[in-house]
């Protein structure tokens, strides 16, 4: 059980920290870009982090399978949910993106979406809690 | 409580909530935020944006929310402490034929006229946003989305919740930088300060046309509050959103109509540049709000029903009433948002009661009157347990507060739902309470519960 805990830990530290890299990424194109696009941008990549953050504190405060499982669901649904912003913002005129920024934030959309994913399966089938806990 | 339910008609439509379905405050959170950040909440605020001044709208809105979050978090509780759906709650303040009556005009028919009408809203945005194809013509567009709303309530609360988790922060944020950004581009804050409403409402009607926005949900609270882990879990998660949420939101629709002169925020956020894509996912919030109403619709009609009819069935029966529904509004009525105003002030004069009385049964009568003192055991449910009919008392006091909140509220220089939720809550403790210290039967007839919960 303990190896378990550990293992479901270590899903937790990496997925969190692959997510809060792909958004500092996301938040790099908006440098030279309009202060429209640099303000949505932050406001993404910030609630993502704190996404990011606080699944880690939760993850890390307890040694419970079951409550390590739900602060991972719970986090990953956030910084999918969240990521969806990158998919759909850029993209709009208002904000004066350029094509390559655009492609760049919607690739790491869809990637952020993936991690999220194999995350929401991974830790439903090591911790057995349910994905719309 | 005798031997345990079985869950024959799927969602635990009217059987106790196992502890292994419990959910998380957070999953409920979620779910209402995303039943709340609807283009319904935000039109909400687009009609009663011409009826007054920031200030006057700012102090109504806030007053519709408390008095939302009161009625929903307390309706919460006992949903969290029975872990059963509205309409076997009111089993005991309206009888067990009460409850089939009285739910099925809540949610039966109450939810699912939501559903169509945000079926019908539905049809406007996207025929707004494509126009000129034969798809996204308003009835084409309201047909097809009706069925394909009915997907996720016909898989039932996990699948409402994750559709929730999904689009439910992003549609927040979103909302929050559309509006900024609108606000900016057509005045900001001083264009705001110096609109002059058109065409003002006094503060009582705007209170009403709030609160009547959210009146079912309000009263169907314990629907999902069965779900969570603690009883209190449901009231807070419901008080949170509506204090946050809702709020916010009605007041940016409120704000987008005074400052863009458009009834449609979704244009406004077109017309300064925001892009079809957020609109397409203002339209993917709009699911997420609707598979709620019809999934909320089937549990009350299966408590009233029965028989071999599950809450799959009905979602696909009331789905497909609310969708022939939606598309002959949009025909014949366009996209006026008359429709969706006149509908919320009916529905607010008509169902806040229902919630007073279940309050007023569980939180005063039950423990002060029949000195049932422990939430958790003051209604009992499963087979074998007994029922009244019909209980007159309730049945009675939401007639009375439903004629005196439609007729004479105005007359008294009072709201419609200020009046029926008070109204309805003393009417029920005094018809009670007079009959049960004067010896008077107000439960008539006697039902046993059937194994299925029926």
């Amino acid at each position: 059980m303990s190896e378990k805990t550990e293992s479901v830990k270590g899903l937790a530290w990496r997925t969190n920290a692959v997510v809060a890299v792909l958004s500092i990424i996301a938040l790099a194109t908006a440098l030279g870009s309009t202060l429209k696009a640099q303000l949505v941008l932050a406001s993404i990549t910030i609630f993502i982090i704190l996404t990011t953050i606080i699944t880690a504190i939760r993850v890390t405060a307890t040694d419970d399978l079951a409550l390590r499982g739900k602060a991972i669901i719970q986090g990953a649904w956030f910084y999918m949910s969240f990521s969806l912003s990158y998919i759909i913002m850029p993209v709009a005129p208002y904000f004066g993106m350029s094509a390559l920024s655009v492609g760049i934030n919607a690739l790491v959309g869809v990637v952020t979406l993936i991690v999220g994913a194999y995350s929401l399966l991974k830790t439903r089938k090591e911790t057995g809690v349910m994905i719309s806990i | 409580m005798g031997e345990e339910s079985k869950d024959q008609y799927g969602d635990y439509a009217i059987v106790e909530v196992p502890m292994k379905e419990r959910r998380s405050s957070l999953a409920m959170f979620i779910e209402w935020t995303s039943v709340v950040t609807c283009v319904a909440a935000i039109w909400g605020g687009g009609a009663i944006g011409l009826g007054g001044d920031a200030v006057t709208l700012i102090t109504a809105v806030m007053i519709g929310s408390i008095t939302l979050a009161i009625i929903g978090g307390l309706l919460g509780l006992v949903g969290g402490y029975t872990r059963m759906a509205t309409y076997n709650i009111m089993r005991y303040p309206f009888g067990r034929i009460g409850s089939s009556i009285m739910g099925t005009i809540c949610s039966g028919i109450g939810a699912m006229a939501w559903f169509t009408f945000q079926t019908w809203l539905f049809g406007v945005l996207i025929s707004s946003m494509l126009p000129g194809y034969w798809f996204t013509d308003i009835v084409a567009a309201t047909i097809w989305s009706g069925i394909l709303m009915m997907l996720t309530a016909l898989y039932g609360i996990a699948a409402i919740i994750v559709l929730s988790y999904l689009v439910g922060p992003m549609f927040l944020l979103l909302s929050f930088i559309g509006a900024i950004a609108s606000f900016e581009a057509f005045g900001g804050i001083p264009a705001l300060l110096a609109f002059k409403p058109p065409h003002p409402m006094p503060i009582g009607t705007i209170i009403t046309i709030v609160v009547g926005f959210y009146a079912v949900g309000s009263v169907i609270v314990p629907d999902l509050s069965r779900y969570g882990t603690k009883p209190r879990d449901g009231a807070i998660a419901w008080a949170t959103h509506i204090m946050l949420f809702n709020t916010s939101l009605v007041l940016i629709g409120a704000f987008s109509i005074m400052l863009t002169g458009s009834e449609n925020i979704a244009a406004a956020m077109l017309k300064i540049g925001m892009g079809a894509s957020a609109l397409a996912f203002f339209a993917l919030t709009q699911f997420d709000t609707n598979d709620n109403n019809l999934w909320g619709s089937s549990l009350a009609w299966v408590n009233a029903v029965g028989g071999k009819l599950t809450r799959r069935h009905w979602v696909v029966i009331m789905g497909i009433v609310g969708t022939i529904w939606a598309a002959s509004v949009s025909a014949g009525y366009g996209g006026s948002l008359l429709v969706l105003s006149t509908f919320g002030d009916i529905l607010g004069k008509l169902i806040p009661q229902m919630g007073a009385i279940m309050i007023a049964d569980f939180f005063v009568f039950r423990p002060y009157v029949l000195g049932l003192k422990d939430p958790a055991t003051r209604y009992k449910f499963g087979p074998g347990t007994k029922y009244s009919v019909a209980n007159i008392a309730g049945i009675l006091s939401w007639i009375i507060a439903s004629l005196l909140s439609m007729f004479v509220a105005g007359l008294l220089g009072t709201t419609p739902v200020v009046m029926g939720l008070v109204s309805g809550f003393l009417l029920y403790l005094i018809i009670a309470t007079a009959c049960h210290k004067s010896g008077i039967k107000y439960e008539v007839g006697e039902w046993v519960e059937r194994p299925t919960g029926f």
